[in-house]
């Protein structure tokens, strides 16, 4: 076994493990935190595919901003000192045993597909040049320009809708 | 001959015999290099942290003698040996685990806060051939270690279970998610012009040091930099006089010195990440030939922008909660923003031209949008409505005082 393959174990181990404790957990913000660890391995889990911008930008966006902003929102709104409530209502037998059914025939006709069955083959570019190349295929038309643009719109219209919903109503106290 | 060719560059020689030793061991390749940069990142870290005992003797005597005090004087010639007697202290310190903290956090946050500085410096090319890895997102990720630290103190804050550390912490992430705006905006325009994000590229393309293409650039980092290290005059996570002692006011002991090594050690981190991306890092005259000339290049050009660090820390007051947030919302990341589509537009207008040339065009760019930028946020200071604050008008015991100046009195 090669260092590569014991480290994605242990990450995916711990990945899975702490995703469980997310949905699982009685205190929202300890579920908050496992939830940083989760996307924490994913990104180890992008690093080690070389996919190093994706590690950098789940780090940056996800931990560093989203987390961030979600863990504020449960220390702001409510007053977690005291919550102690479980995060399954009745129905988690009927449930557990659905995803089960759901995950047997996913891996079932996953494994005997072609696509999981591929060696993967190491990039061919130096340094920049996968940035580089990342970069020129999302902003190229014959690539994915137009979807590029789209997301783009996507959150500006969210940040003006942000900014309305923050904005003072006319008769407020400022003007 | 062989021992000055060992001495200009010791580390890739010691690098060169381990691996050569490993292989006579019968190690497979892919465990030479595991355990190699296993062996470089420990004494890396190692190294780092013990080089903050310097930095926290020299910040105490810069500091004491900018107040007119002497600063530690007693253990050793000039109080050299403080740090090892405070750390002694420190280790030995009774530690006490308040009633209630939420266990996982409290006991977390300062090693997170230890290790999100600690892992910047995989990052930083201290020579020609010496870094830990050129990733070629470097730049992401001294922005998203960055954040780590952020989680380190909300977790402090979060776990210690006291109403003032909860306050700083609240404090402490409001103002680096905000600082981080600008300073992530300015370090892509220096993507713009090196083309790369990798920081041993964009140290080896500094022909001239970004400084002189982007003084306003680096003018915005410097301070975005220091108010993400919490730092005064940007310490409000840290305000003694209304928060006791910030976030870390229940952590005693050694769990309390981490705090205080992670501090200091990020401000001279963000000073080598200052001086790799502005100052031109290790390059220098005859830094190519001897890779160890670049160490000396980038410690001295750190060290002033850590002197400088310092130099300001000493000498400025804390600002209030709304002037740091109208700092960076109104002040910095406009102007961020406005230098970065210039220079974006700039950079392809001039492209190929002699190099001074291009230097000079960029200057006058910073210079004008420093200057309109500041004359904008006067023009809106003068405009704005003050409230006077006083007390009422009321009878004087002597009508005619010659201090007595304004209506209001006072």
């Amino acid at each position: 076994m090669t260092p590569l393959q014991i480290v994605f174990i242990l990450v995916s181990l711990v990945t899975i493990l702490s995703a469980i404790f997310v949905v699982s957990l009685r205190k929202i913000f300890h579920a908050a935190l496992w939830l940083i660890v989760t996307l924490m391995g994913v990104a180890i889990i992008f690093a080690l595919l070389e996919a190093s911008f994706f590690a950098a930008v789940q780090i940056l966006v996800y931990i560093g901003a989203i987390a961030i902003i979600l863990i504020f929102a449960i220390m702001l709104t409510r007053n977690i000192m005291s919550d102690d409530e479980i995060q399954i209502n009745r129905s988690w037998g009927i449930v557990m045993l659905l995803v089960l059914i759901f995950a047997v025939i996913f891996i079932s006709q996953l494994s005997s597909s072609a696509v999981i069955s591929t060696t993967l083959v190491p990039l061919e570019f130096q340094g920049q040049e996968s940035i580089i190349a990342f970069g020129e295929g999302l902003l190229d038309p014959a690539g994915y320009a137009l979807p590029f643009e789209l997301a783009s719109l996507l959150l500006l219209g969210a940040l003006v809708g942000g900014v309305y919903i923050a904005m003072d109503k006319k008769g407020g106290e400022n003007k | 001959m062989k021992i000055l060719e060992f001495l200009s560059d010791p580390i890739i020689g010691i690098e060169n015999w381990i691996v050569q030793l490993l292989e006579n061991w019968g190690v497979a390749p892919e465990w030479q290099t595991f355990i190699v940069y296993l062996i470089g990142a420990a004494i890396l870290g190692t190294g780092a942290l013990l080089f903050t005992l310097i930095l926290i003797w020299a910040e105490r005597k810069i500091i004491g003698r900018l107040q007119d005090r002497l600063g530690p004087n007693r253990v050793g010639p000039w109080g050299i040996f403080q740090p090892v007697a405070d750390m002694l202290k420190i280790f030995i310190k009774e530690h006490i685990i308040p009633d209630e903290v939420d266990p996982i956090p409290y006991h977390l946050a300062p090693i997170i806060s230890v290790a999100s500085v600690l892992l910047l410096w995989s990052v930083v090319p201290f020579s020609d051939s010496v870094r830990g890895s050129n990733l070629n997102v470097a730049l992401l990720f001294i922005l998203g270690v960055g954040g780590l630290g952020e989680l380190g103190v909300i977790l402090a804050g979060w776990g210690s279970n006291n109403k003032y550390s909860m306050l700083a912490a609240f404090r402490a992430s409001a103002q680096m998610i905000s600082y981080e705006v600008p300073m992530a905006i300015v370090l892509l325009t220096s993507v713009i012009l090196s083309g790369s994000m990798a920081l041993g590229d964009i140290v080896k393309s500094q022909n001239i040091a970004y400084i002189f293409f982007l003084p306003l650039g680096a003018f915005i980092f410097f301070i975005a930099s220091i108010a993400e290290n919490g730092r005064a005059p940007f310490d409000l996570a840290e305000a003694e006089s209304e928060l006791v002692a910030g976030f870390n006011v229940e952590y005693s002991g050694l769990k309390f010195g981490m705090f205080y090594v992670a501090d200091f050690l990020r401000a001279f981190t963000s000073a080598v990440i200052f001086s790799s991306i502005f100052l031109g890092g290790w390059r220098g005259p005859g830094a190519e030939q001897i890779p160890i000339l670049g160490f000396v290049y980038l410690l001295i050009k750190s060290v002033i922008v850590w002197f400088l660090g310092v130099w300001i820390r000493g000498s400025l007051p804390r600002f209030r909660v709304d002037q740091m947030m109208a700092i960076t919302w109104k002040f910095l990341t406009p102007l961020a923003l406005a230098l970065f589509i210039v220079v974006a537009f700039v950079t392809k207008l001039i492209e190929g031209t002699n190099q001074w040339l291009q230097v000079l065009i960029f200057l006058v760019i910073n210079v004008a949008l420093y200057v309109v930028g500041f004359a904008i946020v006067r023009k809106c200071e003068k405009e704005k409505e003050r409230k006077v604050v006083s007390t009422k008008k009321r009878a004087l015991a002597q009508p005619t005082n010659p201090f007595t100046q304004s209506e209001t009195g006072g």
